[in-house]
């Protein structure tokens, strides 16, 4: 096997659900009771808007339920991806033409693979699609389905109005459109009330003790060996281990996964090596996502150094008393003020969004006075924290039991005294499209990044910035020299990453 | 019994008018409530579409009639009194009768458009379940002294969606999710169905039902905590009636 191979066959183990090939989609996915309401709710009438950070498993569910629909005799689901560059560089009219065009072809593609002999026509506005829809649903005598992955770009807010207001527009009897969306979106326009016009539902599995199955099955279906009983020492068991890692990445699949993949070469798993593994996530996956994810935050870019003092104070607050040997063990949750949260809503947004914490409850009393959310800590970084930097039995009883009083902010407290906000520019778009093509080098933020031959061959081409490459047809790659339909690929999935979240 | 028709009627001890009308409405609830619940766990069945979409929506309408008159007792002993006189007729509609629209949701044509003004007259004040004033001096305040109570609780994995309240949005969401249900459900109840594309599936059925009966029993349990509310039962009894209601809901 060469090198190339194995990191093609290393990265189709990180891929998105939205990326793995339908023939296998069932054998690595599995899904909760809750998952099972969700994806009943993606198939009934009616909008939805389901809400996850990165990696969450949105897209899992909605492709999911485009394919238990397939197999229904009166609704006709069709699933697009709004991952399509010319939609992150548009606004207004423009954004409204690719929009209706992307959806017209996806619809066409549908009927095709279910071959159907029906012409839908190429709509480039919203009425025309609107009447297109009507048309195609009462002649085909089904309800459709619109499941639109990836609606909203965390680093461009000003398409949002516009795609709300197409949503609103497109549903009907006839037509359910469901969105998937990041934590955060707040821009639904003047047009789209998100109460009365969409249910929201909000994927959250970082209480691991409210779905103790979840994580244990899903390791079961795609990791065989860290299933077994043998694997593990007699300290730890397989449940434990599923159950601590999901708790640990604050119940981020992708995280998840990505911690698994760890696991793999390693024949015997005790506390020692979940104690490497946390460290090591906190080292090589968490930190380096702030970089990763930085350029393409388009004018929140400048709150990725707020961001990472804050998830660093937080941490610095939990470890504190144990450093104070006022505690044994960390507290894996904080209750934050809500003006404090108010204040810092942004960052809070992209923690949230990138795995860093999770919202485990909306509203609880402080002891000092007034309200505030709590939040799952990731346990990687907070572990880093911790004085020992070893992780004990207790830990791991306490942190997956749920249980734990959490930490407290106050309103008067200094934790995040030190931490300015920057002013935030004008949206102009994201700067990773700017960007010389060495961002994408292989790195701890790009693990399955370019080589320096291929960036050089790239170059050689007149191809400079990250853009240039996007925009870049496979016929022009193609005519590069040692760039054939292997390269090609893996070029794309690197240029996906960096554009995409 | 699945408990549903105490957690919105709660117990009322004394005899009299309000009593018989709660006890009337906890029966209805907890036997629609058994039959949605049926068809939201069982396998579907033509009986669970031509019926599920009916089931929950008297589930609805009385819980909301039944919380209402908890919270408002005169507009339940007004009606109550008033279907027991001559002037009541079976055939006539009652201009004061029970209406969705105007005690559940508030008439946005008839109610103030802001919550504290000197202009603001009297029958502009809408008494409906989701109206702004009853958010900011029923909802609201309950809302908080539920979740402070749910803290001194065990954990419990039943207990998910309550974590995820906040008293700043509930109604507001509460609102346009007993709209939209209300609207689905009575497309269900109606079949004003003119095309078989619209025709209703088990998909939306259940989606319709399981949401029902979360959206009343979250309103049941915080009513619990309105201390003018009549009837009311301990926090720890509705909190226990919850959670068994809860778990029934696959």
């Amino acid at each position: 096997m060469t090198v190339e191979q194995s990191t093609e066959e290393e990265s189709a183990l990180i891929l998105a659900a939205e990326e793995c090939p339908p023939e296998s989609f069932n054998q690595y996915h599995s899904f909760s009771p809750h998952d099972e309401v969700i994806i009943r709710k993606l198939s009934a009438h009616g909008p939805v808007l389901l809400r996850g950070g990165r990696g969450s498993g949105k897209s899992a569910l909605l492709i999911e339920a485009h394919r238990r629909m397939k197999k229904l005799s009166k609704v006709f689901p069709v699933y697009v991806s709004l991952r399509y560059l010319p939609l992150l560089q548009s606004d207004g009219q423009e954004y409204i033409e690719h929009f209706c065009i992307l959806l017209s072809q996806a619809i066409q593609r549908e009927i095709n693979d279910q071959n159907l002999s029906y012409c839908f026509p190429t709509a480039n506005d919203q009425v025309s699609l609107q009447v297109a829809l009507m048309d195609f649903s009462q002649n085909l005598g089904m309800r459709l389905v619109l499941l639109f992955d990836d609606a909203a770009h965390i680093g461009r807010e000003k398409p949002l109005e516009v795609f709300f207001d197409l949503f609103r527009t497109l549903s009907s009897s006839l037509t359910s459109c469901k969105a998937s969306i990041y934590p955060g979106v707040t821009k639904f326009g003047i047009r789209f009330d998100v109460f009365n016009d969409s249910t929201v539902i909000d994927i959250s599995r970082s209480d691991v003790s409210a779905f103790p199955d979840f994580f244990p099955e899903v390791v079961r279906a795609r990791y065989p060996k860290l299933a077994k009983r043998s694997t593990f020492s007699d300290r730890l068991s397989p449940e434990q281990f599923a159950n601590l890692l999901g708790r640990a990445v604050v119940g981020n699949l992708r995280g998840f996964i990505l911690a698994c993949n760890r696991f793999e070469a390693i024949d015997r798993i005790g506390i020692p090596e979940l104690t490497k593994c946390f460290l090591d996530m906190a080292s090589d996956y968490f930190w380096p996502l702030m970089e990763e994810v930085a350029p393409k935050l388009g004018v929140y870019e400048a709150l990725i150094d707020p961001a990472r003092d804050i998830i660093e104070a937080i941490c610095e607050h939990v470890s504190k008393p144990v450093k104070d040997k006022i505690r044994v063990v960390a507290q894996d949750r904080v209750l934050i003020h809500r003006q404090i949260i108010s204040q810092y809503i942004k960052i809070f947004e992209i923690l949230e969004y990138l795995g860093f914490i999770s919202r485990r409850e909306a509203s609880r009393a402080l002891k000092s006075g007034g309200r505030g959310p709590i939040f799952a800590v990731n346990l990687c970084n907070l572990l880093d924290s911790v004085p020992t930097k070893r992780l004990t039995s207790e830990m791991i009883d306490e942190w997956s039991s749920g249980g734990m009083e959490p930490a407290e902010l106050h309103v008067s407290g200094s934790t995040f005294q030190s931490i300015k906000l920057p002013p935030l520019t004008e949206e102009h778009g994201l700067a990773i499209l700017q960007k010389p093509i060495d961002v994408l080098a292989r790195s701890s933020a790009y693990p399955y990044g370019l080589t320096s031959k291929v960036i050089g061959r790239l170059s050689a081409a007149q191809i400079s910035t990250v853009g240039q490459l996007a925009n870049s047809t496979d016929e022009e790659l193609d005519n590069i020299g040692y760039i054939g339909t292997v390269k090609i690929r893996a070029i794309r999935d690197v240029v996906y990453q960096a554009i995409w979240m | 019994m699945s408990g549903i028709g105490s957690l919105v009627c709660g117990y009322a001890e004394n005899d009299g008018i309000a009593k018989v009308a709660l006890d009337q409405l906890s029966s209805s609830i907890e036997n629609f409530a058994s039959r949605a619940l049926k068809f939201l766990n069982e396998e579907f069945t033509d009986e669970a579409l031509s019926f599920g979409p009916f089931c929950a929506r008297v589930l609805l309408e009385n819980s909301c009639a039944a919380l209402l008159g908890r919270l408002d007792s005169f507009r339940m002993l007004y009606l109550s009194e008033f279907q027991s006189q001559p002037e009541y007729e079976h055939g006539k509609r009652a201009q004061s009768a029970f209406s969705w629209t105007g005690d559940v949701i508030p008439d946005n044509n008839k109610c103030a458009k802001t919550l504290w003004s000197l202009d603001n007259d009297l029958p502009r004040i809408s008494r409906a379940l989701f109206s702004k004033h009853f958010e900011h001096i029923y909802w609201k305040p309950a809302i908080e002294r539920m979740l402070d109570f749910v803290t001194t609780c065990s954990p419990n994995s039943a207990l998910q969606e309550i974590l995820e309240i906040d008293a700043e949005t509930f109604i507001d969401k509460g609102r346009g999710k007993a709209i939209q249900i209300y609207s689905t459900l009575s497309k269900g109840v109606h079949w004003e169905f003119f095309t078989s594309a619209l025709l209703f599936d088990e998909e939306t059925v259940k989606s319709a039902i399981r949401d029902t009966c979360l959206l009343i029993s979250q309103l049941g349990l915080i009513s619990h905590f309105i201390p003018t509310a009549y009837a009311s039962l301990e926090p720890t009894r509705a909190m226990e009636e919850y959670i068994s209601f809860r778990k029934l809901m696959l």
